[in-house]
This record gives C-alpha cells, structure tokens and sequence, in this order.
C-alpha cells in the first residue's frame, strides 16, 4: 500500500459524493418547487423523491464500494 | 489513522462470517415466533397497521405494473416475501454488534441472480425462446438496427444483476463503515472530549440507517418487479 493508494481512493469518493450531492441538491429542489405549486400532491411528490434519491445514493455507495476495494489491497 | 480503521474492518471481517453462519436460520426463527405471537384482528392493533401500511404502500406501487389482475394476485407473494426478508435482514443489521446478511455481496448477489433467472424464465415461457430474445430489442425500428441493438441489450440485461446486487451491498454495508469509522475517532484524537459528539452524530446515522434499510428492501422489491414483468409483457 502506497500513498498512490491513499489519493486514490480519497479521490474517488470525494468525486463520487460531489456529483451525488449536486444531483440531490437539484433533486430536492426541484421537489420542493413542486410542492409550492401544488401541495395536496406532498405526500407523492416526498415518496417518489426519497427513492429518487436512494437512486442517486446507490451510485455514491459505488464509489464507497471501489474505495475500500482499493485500500484493501 | 487509516491503519487503525483497516485493523477495526479486519477485526470486524472474522466477526461477520460468524455472524452470516449464524443469522440464515436465526432471523427467519425470530420471524416466525413474531408473527405466530401477534394477535390478527379485523380492528388492527400497532403492529398489523404497520404491517397493512407497508403492504398498502407497495399494492400502489406494484399493481400497476401488471396488465391484469390474475397476474398480479400470482406474482405478489413473491415481492412481499423478497420486501419482508430483505426488510428484517436489514433491521437485524441495526443491533449493535451484528452485521446484516444483506451487507454481504453473495447474499444480494445470489438474490438478484434468482431474480433475472425467473424474469428470463418467464419471459421465455410467454413469448417462447426466439420471440423472448427478439422481444429484447425495441418494435418498430428496421431490422439491421434491431440487430445491431442485440448486443446492447444482452449487455443492458446482464448488468442488471449486478446493480441490483451492488446497491443493496453497497448501502447496507457504508452504512455500518461510517458508524466504524466515527467510532474510531476516539482512537485517533487520543481524547474522550469528542465522545459526546460522537454519541449526537452515530444516533443520527442509526436513524438514517433505519430509513435506508426499509428504503432499500423496497426499491429490490420494486425493481425486481420491474425486471419481471418487463420481460413479462410484449413491448408497448
């Protein structure tokens, strides 16, 4: 295990959770837009955004995923 | 730093393989006791309302994937029961000291492999052999683009296990290595000063991690329906 190994996986996962949280940022945004316009739909609106966002989690966790695969080596 | 938290994750390695000997037969047992002691009733008490809403919740989900209703009184059982043991896996996981069977990749590995075998299978068994893999590539296109697709989509269905399997791998397991790794900061501060700090942030990560584990066993479920009655249905 070298420093190389130390950069890269803090690289992955920095770059992962950087454009993971962009697009929950958006995500939830745009949710909220939604529910300001019209708020008889905010329990649809938050069901389909939580699992809209464990989608965008999933491919973070991938990273995660590969990180620890590189500091295991 | 990192080599105290790699030592932890070694240390933790020989406990989960204890833990996934052990917790196959123990946590159906545990279901079943619970179930075969809670009283059902027509007027639901605490916990057959919990249960009536989740069921509820994925009834609205799922039933409109079928076409018809014969379809879906058939295949439901299967979601439920892959939903429930996927669910109380993943609730299992929040006890200290024990990791989830869900955080092991050949468990979810194994589940999504049964998963694109049944929606292959069926697929075959409705559109026969040649029109399932015909059926795999978009209608209404001219032939040569359809075969050029082929291999797009074999591809396209051979990942699908993978990301099914990795995801629920992947969520149930970084949750347990942040709870590790927040843990360890006593040990790499040298101080007992952060522990309350400590206590406030692993409380809230327990309480995602709550969310998660429901969140997760619903999306397999859902997916896994998807998957399925994709391949069910002719295209429309």
């Amino acid at each position: 295990m070298t420093d190389l190994h130390y950069t890269a996986a803090a690289i992955s996962i920095g770059l992962a959770s950087l454009g993971g949280s962009i697009g929950i940022g958006n995500l939830a945004g745009k949710a909220l837009e939604a529910i300001a316009r019209q708020p008889e739909q905010v329990g649809n609106i938050r069901a389909t955004m939580i699992i809209a966002i464990a989608f965008v989690e999933a491919a973070i966790l991938y990273a995660l995923v590969i990180s620890f695969m590189i500091l295991a080596k | 730093m990192i080599d105290f938290i790699l030592h932890e994750v070694e240390l933790v390695t020989h406990f989960i393989h204890a833990n996934h000997v052990f917790l196959p037969f123990f946590v159906p047992i545990i279901a079943i006791i619970l179930i075969s002691i809670a009283k059902f009733s027509i007027i639901p008490n605490k916990i057959q309302s919990i249960i009536e809403l989740i069921y509820e919740f994925l009834e609205d989900q799922i039933k409109g994937l079928f076409h018809n209703e014969k379809d879906y009184k058939r295949w439901m059982p299967l979601f439920l029961s892959l939903f429930f043991y996927i669910l109380f896996h993943n609730l299992f996981g929040l006890i200290p000291g024990v990791h989830p069977l869900t955080s092991n990749v050949y468990i979810t590995g194994s589940l999504a492999i049964l998963i694109i075998i049944i929606s292959i299978l069926i697929g075959i068994k409705r559109k026969g052999p040649i029109g399932f893999f015909v059926g795999m590539t978009p209608k209404g296109v001219m032939w040569p683009i359809r075969v050029m697709m082929f291999p797009i989509e074999a591809a396209s269905l051979i990942s699908k296990p993978f990301s099914l399997a990795v995801r629920l791998y992947a969520n149930m397991f970084a949750g347990h290595m942040v709870i590790l790794s927040l843990l360890s900061l006593t040990e790499i501060f040298h101080s007992v000063l952060i522990v309350p700090l400590d206590i406030i942030v692993v409380t809230m990560i327990l309480f995602f991690e709550l969310m998660v584990s429901f969140i997760q066993a619903f999306i397999f479920a859902y997916l896994s329906a998807i998957y399925i009655t994709d391949t069910m249905y002719e295209g429309h």
